[in-house]
């Protein structure tokens, strides 16, 4: 054993004292960075939910507003002024102008939370005279309230209001009722959480409160659904309703309710900004929140792992042919050393130096896509839920995932290509062969499967695609995964033979 | 040999036993027997072609064996390969090297898997070869000869017991061809190893072996020490060159010496064929004769390997090419 590390060892040595393995290097970190360039260029720019696209749209509605009351609209001024939906308008258009004038962000609290459309409702009233004096007090008391930026006292207001209205809609469920009115009240003021800071958190607690109120109603209808005597809508004949099916279906929706609370209290508490899921095609249960490109451009760099193979062909084309084209393979077999264990060194030193090779290009990929799109998407992960139980998973991790994919072509395409190595002891042979065969395989493949030449199936290239084949949607229809690991078992054991009798067995 | 080891029975530390190679059908190696001792440089003899380095590649298991045996320090190559190659270092064909690699970070390649931990080691056998100032130079900047220095000191870098040397005087210099003998002579004397080499440069075997096997045409013919070779087929005659100002005239003035010992060489030389028993006394009145009758004596000398090259050619029945160093 010590044997065999001390020849794998002078392996290394040999390969990291080649200038081509520098070269090699180089050409990692060019694809890393190349990819994330093509990436970047080729991205789809969203603004839709920048603050300046927003803004923009308020004044724009501004615009079509003030257009209404404009001396020469079709609708005479005195309706475009007085009327109901004038009032309205006029009330809308000052409200957002009031928003514009003081530059108040969409994501400003003030306004998601209602508080200024509350204000300008009982502007509303105010000028349509009804009540004056109580919503002129009204409108006054809010104003204060946003002009101190007192945001804990309106929650609290609100949170309030919600108990009340929620105990009178679901007057059984008290405990969900006041679980769903006080819980964005109490997880801002514990962790205080200013509203309006982080849009994606608004958007959980949202979510989340939702979900609890959903829960509350579902008390609710499975109360009245058991304990009530039911009562079918008008016009339908009661032998007709199941009323179990609809327990059932209450207790189904109740299930994805549940989900969703669970993913939305998961990312809450785990400060999950967005659920990168959806690059790697997982429907996420709440939607995901914009992911950042960073995930996107990382993720994409598994598929340049087609490089990683055409070096390693290199290398294990070169491994064992070099020492004959260069004679110290009668030196190296001068030694106290069985052929075979210096056959078996030199391929796990191809093996070691592919995934050394893959991890360095996982990596390059990270610090270029870092270096392109930023650090504020690290701590994202990908949520998943079932029965009502979240957690996460790292997206680094399904990454190296998809690169492990990726890598069973690498290595069976590398021991191809040891394997003519040896057997032919040409480099150039069997890295022409090897970079043909990688390079060319898929397509010869989809071209049989297009002709619907179905023997095709039993070719290496057809059963390289491991996730393809199970999700079914491989080149031919209906392939299995043992079929595909029996085939690439199959091929690998002849190559490594192949490799074996080449250099064991044969007279130098 | 007064330098060599003295032991009452000496150890076998390479045994071949009635080894026998073909090339498809061709037989290349003919029922070979022999044994080579510690102590002693013991050297193949034969020309091109002859099978030398077939037999070595054989011995080395670069090429198996359609029939007979090999064992190295009793170790049989067949049942214990690494055992019997652990006693082994050798330049088998050129010396040839990872260029891209200098002199130092090659042999340390072999000083890994050999075993051998102890820097001090490796710069000893540097010293001892003398590539102290080139040693880390990458080897694709060597000379042949340096490259055959850094052959020497990757054969020698774990001090086997068997030490083979294929053709080792390849490339080297007459100053490289002395150090290289000083160092096989000291490795087999003075440190006890059996050394092999191979080689159809004759004088080289002469001033280096202690011992001759002659291959001819995958035969070996025969094993003989160096003296025995030479005293096999030698006569009681001596032969000396005369340089002088008239060979002719002095071929003349010599009537006590025979006729048919008296040959003119191209160059004009003299070259007298004199019976060993009378041999200073003819010298002498040779001199005498040659200086009486007034003509220059430039130079008198024996004419020595024409003698072993006379052994070979008889040996090999005059095939092959040989070099006469």
């Amino acid at each position: 054993m010590g044997k065999m590390f001390k020849l794998i060892k002078n392996e290394i040595i040999k390969l990291l004292k080649r200038k081509s393995l520098l070269v090699m290097l180089l050409v990692i970190a060019f694809v890393a960075v190349g990819a994330a360039v093509l990436f970047n260029y080729n991205r789809e720019i969203d603004e839709t939910s920048s603050d300046e696209y927003l803004v923009g749209k308020w004044k724009k509605e501004i615009e079509d507003l003030e257009r209404f009351f404009a001396p020469d609209h079709y609708l005479d001024n005195a309706y475009a002024d007085n009327s109901t939906r004038g009032k309205q308008y006029r009330n809308r258009s000052e409200m957002l102008q009031f928003l514009v004038d003081n530059h108040y962000s969409p994501y400003d609290w003030r306004y998601t939370s209602g508080l200024i459309q509350a204000m300008f409702d009982h502007k509303l009233q105010m000028d349509m005279n009804y009540n004056y004096e109580h919503h002129k007090s009204e409108y006054d008391r809010l104003k204060a309230l946003a002009d101190s930026d007192d945001w804990k006292t309106y929650y609290r207001e609100l949170a309030e209001n919600a108990e009340e209205n929620y105990l009178y809609l679901h007057p059984i469920a008290e405990a969900e009722v006041k679980d769903a009115a006080w819980f964005e009240y109490e997880y801002r003021t514990q962790n205080d959480f200013r509203p309006g800071e982080e849009p994606w958190r608004d958007q959980l607690i949202e979510s989340v409160v939702s979900s609890k109120i959903s829960l509350a109603y579902f008390a609710q209808e499975e109360y009245e659904r058991t304990h009530l005597e039911y009562t079918p809508p008008l016009g339908r004949d009661p032998a007709m309703e199941k009323p179990d099916l609809t327990l059932k279906q209450v207790a189904e929706n109740r299930k994805s309710v549940a989900d969703k609370l669970a993913v939305a209290t998961y990312r809450l508490e785990h400060n999950v900004k967005t659920d990168v899921g959806s690059v790697f095609g997982e429907v996420p249960v709440l939607s995901g929140g914009k992911v950042s490109p960073f995930w996107e451009c990382f993720a994409t760099s598994s598929e340049f792992i087609l490089a990683i193979g055409v070096l390693v062909i290199i290398v294990a084309g070169q491994i064992v042919a070099s020492e004959f084209s260069s004679g110290t393979i009668k030196f190296l077999l001068v030694n106290p050393v069985k052929r075979w264990k210096i056959v078996i060194a030199k391929y796990v030193t191809v093996i070691l130096l592919s995934v050394v090779f893959t991890l360095l290009l996982y990596i390059a990929s990270a610090l270029a896509s870092l270096a392109f799109f930023g650090a504020d998407a690290l701590g994202d992960v990908i949520v998943r839920v079932e029965n009502g139980v979240a957690w996460g998973i790292s997206p680094y991790l399904a990454i190296l995932g998809n690169y492990g994919w990726a890598f069973v072509e690498v290595l069976v395409i590398a021991t191809m290509a040891f394997a003519i190595s040896s057997l032919l002891r040409s480099t150039a042979i069997s890295i022409g062969v090897g970079l043909f065969v990688y390079l060319s395989g898929t397509a010869i493949v989809e071209v049989l499967a297009t002709f619907g030449i179905d023997f095709g199936r039993y070719l290496l290239f057809a059963n390289m695609d491991l996730p393809a084949i199970v999700k079914n949607v491989a080149v031919f229809p209906n392939q299995t995964l043992p079929e595909a690991i029996i085939l690439l078992t199959g091929h690998m054991v002849v190559f490594l033979l192949t490799a074996w009798d080449g250099f064991v067995r044969r007279e130098i | 040999m007064d330098t060599a080891v003295h032991i009452s029975k000496p150890d076998v530390v390479l045994n071949i036993e009635n080894l026998s190679k073909y090339f498809g059908k061709k037989q290349v190696l003919h029922d070979i027997s022999f044994q080579t001792y510690a102590g002693e440089v013991f050297g193949f003899l034969g020309p091109n072609g002859a099978g030398k380095t077939t037999l070595i590649k054989t011995v080395v298991g670069h090429l198996m064996a359609d029939g007979g045996s090999v064992s190295i320090c009793g170790k049989t190559l067949k049942k214990d390969f690494e055992g019997a190659m652990a006693c082994v270092g050798g330049i088998i064909e050129n010396p040839e090297f990872y260029k891209y690699m200098s002199g130092y970070d090659n042999l340390l390649q072999y000083a890994r898997i050999r075993g051998v931990n102890d820097p001090n080691r490796i710069r000893e056998v540097v010293h001892r070869v003398g590539l102290d100032l080139r040693i880390h130079d990458k080897v694709g900047r060597y000379s042949l000869g340096m490259r055959q220095r850094l052959g020497v000191a990757q054969a020698i870098l774990h001090r086997p017991k068997l030490l083979i040397l294929d053709e080792p005087t390849n490339g080297l210099d007459p100053a490289g061809i002395k150090d290289l003998r000083d160092i096989l002579k000291g490795i087999a004397h003075e440190e006890g190893a059996s050394v092999l080499v191979s080689s159809h440069l004759m004088s080289e075997m002469e001033l280096m072996c202690d011992r001759v096997g002659v291959i001819v045409g995958g035969d070996l013919i025969d094993v003989k020490s160096v003296e025995e070779l030479v005293s096999a087929t030698a006569t009681d005659k001596s032969d000396y060159i005369f340089v002088t100002g008239d060979g002719a005239a002095v071929a003349m003035l010599l009537d006590f010496i025979p006729d048919e010992s008296k040959t003119l060489t191209e160059d004009g030389d003299l070259e007298i064929v004199i019976p060993k028993r009378e041999e200073k006394e003819l010298l002498s009145r040779i001199n005498r004769a040659v200086i009486q009758a007034g003509i220059d004596l430039y130079s008198v000398s024996p004419k020595e390997n024409k003698r072993l090259e006379d052994v070979f050619i008889e040996l090999t029945g005059g095939e092959g090419d040989v070099q006469i160093g």
